[in-house]
C-alpha cells in the first residue's frame, strides 16, 4: 500500500482544540502521542486504556452485541447476556457499574431498533479503511472510524456516533463522518448525530452543504501538511521537541496522562 | 465660539499644560529611617497632608517634601513627629514600625518636585463639580483632574501641571441605599461580590470581593480600625443587620472592611440596566462639548490659581504657540497627502486607497490566497431584523473586483429582541461556537443598533462578546451594524470601509508606505502583560507579544511569548526569542512599548541590542493621563488638527494622531517618550514616524489613535494569561485588527 499523507477527527482536535475548552489544550500531547508513540515510555502510557476509553470500547461491544443478536432485546435477562460476553465480571467495578448502567438503559431504549443497520462496528476492529481523497495535486488518507449507520425513511444516511461519559459533543467529528460519508457513499445524502448512551442525550440532526464540506476537507488537508510537517521537524531534531510541540502547563495538566514523564508538568497547589 | 483667551495673530495651538512660576515657597524637607519604599512613601505622605493643616507633603525618592502656605509657620519637628505618630496608631500597616525622622538642612528641589507639590495642594482643594446629567440617581459630573508636567526648553527648565476635564458616571446614593432598594437583597452575596465600587472618601476604585458579617458583629473593631471620616461616620450610622463587604484595590490582593454607606456602586454597562438607566445615554452625557470644556477648564484654573497662590506658586498662561512657538510641531505635509504603495506599483494617496486597490491590487497576497482559485469562506451571523443578501452579494462582487474570491458557507440568523440580556448572550455565544466548528476564514456580524451604544472596549456588548469568542479561536471577525444597511445607496461606503479590513485580517497586505521610514530597520510594538499565577504560590506569568513591521510599514509577523518570572525582571531567554539576532543584527529598531517600560525592562533590552550589535530606540506609548492640545480658528476654540504635537523635552511629546468630528468630542492626544536607555533619535523623526505608522490600519479608513505596531497589541497576550494558548505562537495575519 502507497503511504500517503493522512489525518483523522482524532488529529484534527488535537491540533485544533473543542469549542469552548481552549483552556485544555496542549500541544505537548499531540507531541507525545503522535511524534514519541514508540518510545518504551510514551507507548505504555499510551497502552494503559483509561476508565473512559474502556466504557466507550465496552459500550460500543455491548451495543453491537444486542444487535448481533436481536432477540437479546426482548429477553428478560438480556442485558446480564451482553455482560457475559463482554466478559465484565473481570473489570473494576467502577467500568462494571456503568456499562451495566449502559446496557441497561440501551435494553429499555434501543435506539437501532427496527432501523435499516448498513454499518455497525464493534469498537476493537483496529484502524478503519482509510478514504484516498484528493484535493488539487495533494493525496492524503482520511481515517473515520464510524460507530454506526443506517438509513432513515427518506432514505438519507444516517451516522450515528455513540458517546459515553460527560463530555459535550463536538460537531467537528459530525463534520468529518459527513465528508467522509461523500466518499462512502457518493450518490447518497447524510446527516449524523449523536447520542449518549449514558445519559441517554441526543444531539440535533447535523448536516453540512457542499460548500462547508469543501471547507472541512481544506481544513484537513492543512491539518495533515502540518502534521506531517512537525513529524518530520521533530525526526531531524528531537531535541527541539518542546519548541515543536509547546506546552500549555497549568489546567491541561489535570487529566493529562504523560504527567509523569513532561518536565512542565505543573503541581498546582491549593490557593 | 469664542472664549476668554488672549489671542494674537500667529496664536494658533494652546494646551492644557500650565506652567509654574515658583515666587516664595515655605519649604522644607525630612527623611525617615529606615527608609520606605515608594508605594508607603505616597502613603505616609497623603496622611501627612491630610494631618497638618495647610500644609503639603509628598515622597519623593527617599525624601519627604513638606510644603506650607505662606502665611503658616512650617511645622516642626516634633509637630511632625506628632502627626507619624497619630498616623502609625490609626494606619495599620504603619504600627509595627519604629521610624527615627530627621530633618534635611541642605535640600535642593527639582522642577518635578515643585510640580508634585502643586499638584498635592490641588488635591487638597475643593473644585465645583457641574452634574451634567442625572436620571433615577445616577449623575454625570464634569471633573478637573491633574497631574505633574516638566518642560525641558532649550534654555529653561520649568515645572508645569496638567489640567484637564473628565466626565465621571456615578452613583449619587450609596452603596447601602442600593443594597436596600435591591430585588435581591436576601441574597447579597449574589450582586454584591465582583460588584465595582468607589470609595466615597478618596474616589479610589475596588471590587467587593467578599461578605464577612454584619455590622451589629464588628462595628467597635472596625470603627477603631477606620482612618477615613466618611468611613467612621457611616460605620457609626449603619443598622446592625446592614453586612460589612470586604474590597480590594486594583492588584492589591488585602481585603479591606467597609460600611457600605462609605462606598458607591461603579455604573457600568453592566449595571446601569439594574440602576435603571440607558448606559448608552449615560455615555452621550459624558462627552464635553468644546465650549464647556474650555468654560470648565477657565473657572478650574481660575480656584487652582488661588490655591496655588496660597502657597507661593503662580500658574501662569496655558503652553501655547504665541508664547513657545518652539515647542508645538506639525507634520511637514498633510497626513493625507502621504503616498501608498499597491499591487503592481501603484501608488496614490492615503485619501485614495480604494482606487489604488482598484489599479493594482493588494500590496501583497497572504501565502494562503497565493492561488487566485482560492475561496474565501465566510460566515454570516445576524442578529437583526435587515436583510442582508444584497449587501453580503455586493460585498463579494467588491472582493472580487480586487481579486479574491469568496462564498458566504453558512448563515446563522439570532432574534434576541425577546430575550433578557443574559439569555440573548447565552443564545449568541452557542451561535458563534456553531460557527466556529466549520472551518470559516472570517465571520460578518450583523448586529442591531443599540449594540453601539455600549462602548466597544464594553463587555456587555454583543461586539465585544462576539470579537473575543473569535479570538480566542484565532478567527477574523468583521461587524456590521444595522442602521448602515437601512439605506440600500449607502452601502457602496460600508464597503469602502471594511473591504480592506476583511482583506488584511486574511493575511494580506493591502497597501504599504511608498517611502521608506527613515527612523529604523526595523519597527516593532512590544506588549509585556504580568498576572499571577492563582494556584502556583509566589510565581507569576509574563507574556510578551511582539509585532514586527518593515521600513515601508509592511507588517511581517506577529509573536507570542511567556514564562514564569518573578518580579519584573524579563528573562533572557524570552527576550531572546522575540527578539532574535539572526533578524536584527546590526538593525536599528524601534520599540514601541505600549505604556511605560516597567522596572529594568529598558535596561535589558539596551542590554539585548548590545548583545546582538543592533540599536534599539526605545519609546513608550502612554494612552492615559495625557493633556489634550487645541487649535484656535478667528477667536473660536476648535479640534487640534491631525498631527499637531507639543514637544516637552528633547525626549518626550504629546502627539495628536486622530482627527475626531467636535459630535464625538476631542481628540485624545498620546504621550511618546524616548528612553535614555536606548538608541538616541530626535524627537521630530519618533513624532513622524508615529503618524506614519497609523495610517496602516487596513480594517478602516480611519486611522487609529495607536501607530499600528501597538495597535490591540494586548489582545494576544490577554489571551495566554488567561490559559489559552494558541497552538501558533507566532504568525502572519493580523486577524485580530
Amino acid at each position: 500500500m502507497v503511504w500517503r499523507p493522512y489525518v483523522s477527527f482524532n488529529i484534527w482536535s488535537q491540533f485544533v482544540p473543542p469549542v469552548g475548552k481552549e483552556y485544555w489544550h496542549c500541544d505537548m500531547k499531540r507531541g507525545f502521542t503522535r511524534a514519541r508513540k514508540k518510545e518504551l515510555l510514551v507507548k505504555s502510557l499510551l497502552e494503559q486504556d483509561t476508565i473512559p476509553q474502556q466504557i466507550g470500547l465496552l459500550a460500543q461491544k455491548g451495543i453491537y452485541e444486542f444487535h448481533q443478536d436481536i432477540q437479546l432485546l426482548c429477553q428478560s435477562n438480556g442485558v446480564e447476556i451482553v455482560a457475559q460476553k463482554l466478559k465484565l465480571a473481570q473489570e473494576s467495578a467502577e467500568v462494571q457499574q456503568r456499562v451495566m448502567k449502559i446496557l441497561e438503559n440501551y435494553y429499555q431504549s434501543p435506539i437501532l431498533l427496527g432501523k435499516k443497520i448498513i454499518q455497525l462496528s464493534r469498537g476493537d476492529e483496529g484502524i478503519p479503511e482509510p478514504i484516498l481523497i484528493q484535493q488539487g495535486n495533494y493525496f492524503f488518507n482520511l481515517f473515520a472510524a464510524i460507530d454506526c449507520i443506517f438509513i432513515e425513511l427518506n432514505g438519507k444516511l444516517h451516522i450515528l456516533d455513540f458517546k459515553t461519559g460527560k463530555s459535550d459533543f463536538d460537531r467537528r467529528q459530525a463534520f468529518v463522518y459527513l465528508l467522509a460519508a461523500t466518499y462512502l457513499y457518493p450518490q447518497q445524502k447524510a446527516v449524523a448525530s449523536f447520542y449518549n448512551l449514558e445519559n441517554g442525550k441526543q444531539s440535533e440532526l447535523i448536516t453540512a452543504t457542499d460548500a462547508q464540506l469543501k471547507a472541512i476537507q481544506e481544513k484537513l488537508v492543512q491539518i495533515a501538511q502540518e502534521h506531517q510537517k512537525e513529524l518530520q521537524r521533530y525526526k531531524k531534531n528531537p531535541s527541539d521537541f518542546a519548541d515543536i510541540f509547546p506546552a500549555n502547563p497549568g489546567i491541561s495538566c489535570r487529566h493529562c496522562q504523560f504527567t509523569s514523564i513532561c518536565q512542565f508538568y505543573q503541581f498546582e497547589v491549593s490557593a | 465660539m469664542t472664549v476668554a483667551i488672549a489671542t494674537s495673530p500667529t496664536y494658533t495651538s494652546f494646551s492644557e499644560v500650565f506652567p509654574l512660576k515658583i515666587l516664595e515657597l515655605n519649604l522644607m524637607c525630612f527623611q525617615l529611617v529606615p527608609e520606605v519604599e515608594k508605594k508607603d512613601g505616597n502613603r505616609l505622605s497623603y496622611h501627612f497632608s491630610q494631618k497638618l493643616p495647610e500644609t503639603v507633603v509628598i515622597w519623593h525618592k527617599s525624601y519627604f517634601w513638606v510644603l506650607a502656605a505662606h502665611h503658616r509657620v512650617l511645622p516642626s519637628k516634633e509637630e511632625l513627629q506628632e502627626a507619624l505618630k497619630i498616623i502609625q496608631n490609626e494606619v495599620e500597616d504603619f504600627k509595627e514600625y519604629l521610624f527615627c525622622l530627621q530633618l534635611v538642612s541642605h535640600f535642593q528641589p527639582t522642577h518635578l518636585i515643585y510640580s508634585r507639590l502643586a499638584i498635592q495642594v490641588l488635591n487638597k482643594t475643593k473644585f465645583a463639580s457641574p452634574i451634567a446629567f442625572s436620571e433615577n440617581g445616577i449623575i454625570v459630573k464634569r471633573e478637573p483632574d491633574f497631574w505633574s508636567e516638566t518642560l525641558e526648553l532649550t534654555d529653561d527648565v520649568k515645572a508645569a501641571i496638567t489640567l484637564t476635564i473628565c466626565s465621571s458616571i456615578m452613583f449619587r446614593d450609596t452603596l447601602a441605599d442600593f443594597y436596600e432598594k435591591h430585588p435581591q437583597r436576601q441574597n447579597p452575596e449574589q450582586f454584591l461580590i465582583g460588584l465595582n465600587v468607589q470609595e466615597k472618601e478618596r474616589g479610589n476604585n475596588a471590587t467587593i470581593v467578599n461578605i464577612i458579617g454584619n455590622i451589629g458583629e464588628h462595628r467597635e473593631e472596625l470603627l477603631a480600625k477606620a482612618t477615613g471620616l466618611t468611613s467612621k461616620q457611616a460605620l457609626q450610622d449603619a443598622p446592625d443587620e446592614q453586612p460589612i463587604v470586604a474590597i480590594q484595590f486594583g492588584k492589591d490582593t488585602r481585603h479591606f472592611y467597609y460600611a457600605m454607606a462609605a462606598l458607591r456602586p461603579c455604573v457600568t454597562s453592566a449595571t446601569a440596566n439594574l440602576l435603571g438607566v440607558e448606559y448608552g445615554k449615560l455615555l452621550k452625557a459624558a462627552k464635553i462639548t468644546h465650549q464647556d470644556r474650555i468654560q470648565l477648564l477657565t473657572s478650574y484654573k481660575t480656584t487652582a490659581k488661588e490655591a496655588l497662590a496660597v502657597y507661593g506658586m503662580q500658574l501662569e498662561l496655558s503652553i501655547n504657540s504665541r508664547d513657545y512657538p518652539n515647542i508645538f510641531w506639525e507634520h511637514p505635509v498633510k497626513l493625507e497627502d502621504t503616498r501608498l504603495l499597491f499591487g503592481n506599483g501603484i501608488t496614490v494617496n492615503r485619501t485614495e486607497v480604494l482606487k489604488g486597490l482598484s489599479k493594482g491590487g493588494v500590496y501583497r497576497r497572504h501565502v494562503q490566497f497565493q492561488d487566485k482559485s482560492k475561496v474565501i469562506q465566510i460566515a454570516a451571523l445576524k442578529l437583526c431584523d435587515v436583510t442582508v443578501s444584497s449587501f453580503i452579494e455586493q460585498l463579494t462582487q467588491r472582493l472580487a473586483k480586487y481579486g479574491f474570491k469568496s462564498e458566504v458557507i453558512t448563515k446563522k440568523s439570532l432574534s434576541v429582541k425577546n430575550l433578557t440580556k443574559t439569555e440573548s448572550r447565552v443564545a449568541v455565544e452557542k451561535a458563534v461556537h456553531e460557527l466556529v466548528e466549520i472551518p470559516h476564514d472570517i465571520v460578518l456580524a450583523f448586529l442591531p443598533e443599540s449594540d453601539r451604544h455600549a462602548d466597544d472596549t464594553d463587555e456587555g456588548s454583543f461586539y465585544h462578546q462576539i470579537y473575543s469568542l473569535l479570538l480566542r479561536r484565532q478567527i477574523a471577525s468583521q461587524i456590521i451594524y444595522e442602521d448602515t444597511l437601512s439605506n440600500s445607496e449607502s452601502y457602496q461606503y460600508i464597503l469602502n470601509q471594511v473591504i480592506p479590513g476583511i482583506i488584511a485580517k486574511l493575511g494580506n497586505l493591502p497597501f504599504v508606505l511608498a517611502e521608506p521610514l527613515e527612523a529604523a530597520d526595523y519597527f516593532i510594538g512590544l506588549d509585556i502583560s504580568r498576572i499571577s499565577k492563582k494556584r502556583q504560590a509566589g510565581t507569576r506569568n509574563a507574556c510578551a507579544s511582539v509585532r514586527l513591521y518593515g521600513r515601508q510599514g509592511e507588517f511581517v509577523r506577529y509573536r507570542l511569548e511567556d514564562d514564569l518570572i518573578d518580579g519584573e525582571i524579563i528573562p533572557p531567554k524570552l527576550l531572546e526569542r522575540l527578539l532574535p539576532a539572526t533578524e536584527l543584527a546590526n538593525k536599528t529598531v524601534l520599540i514601541y512599548r505600549d505604556g511605560a517600560f516597567v522596572g529594568k525592562e529598558a535596561d535589558y533590552l539596551a542590554h539585548r541590542a548590545k548583545a546582538i550589535g543592533a540599536k534599539f530606540i526605545l519609546v513608550e506609548c502612554k494612552k492615559s493621563g495625557v493633556p489634550r492640545l487645541y487649535n484656535i480658528k478667528q477667536k473660536a476654540v476648535t479640534a487640534p488638527s491631525q498631527g499637531l504635537a507639543l514637544c516637552l523635552s528633547s525626549c518626550e511629546a504629546i502627539l495628536v494622531t486622530t482627527k475626531v468630528p467636535d459630535t464625538i468630542g476631542l481628540a485624545r492626544p498620546i504621550r511618546l517618550t524616548v528612553r535614555e536607555q536606548g538608541h538616541q533619535v530626535s524627537i521630530e523623526s519618533v513624532l513622524e514616524t508615529t503618524l506614519k505608522l497609523t495610517l496602516l490600519h487596513h480594517g478602516a479608513l480611519k486611522e487609529p489613535r495607536l501607530p499600528m505596531p501597538l495597535y490591540g497589541s494586548d489582545r494576544m497576550a490577554y489571551l495566554r494569561l488567561q490559559g489559552i494558548r494558541p497552538s501558533v505562537m507566532e504568525g502572519d495575519r493580523q486577524f485580530w485588527l
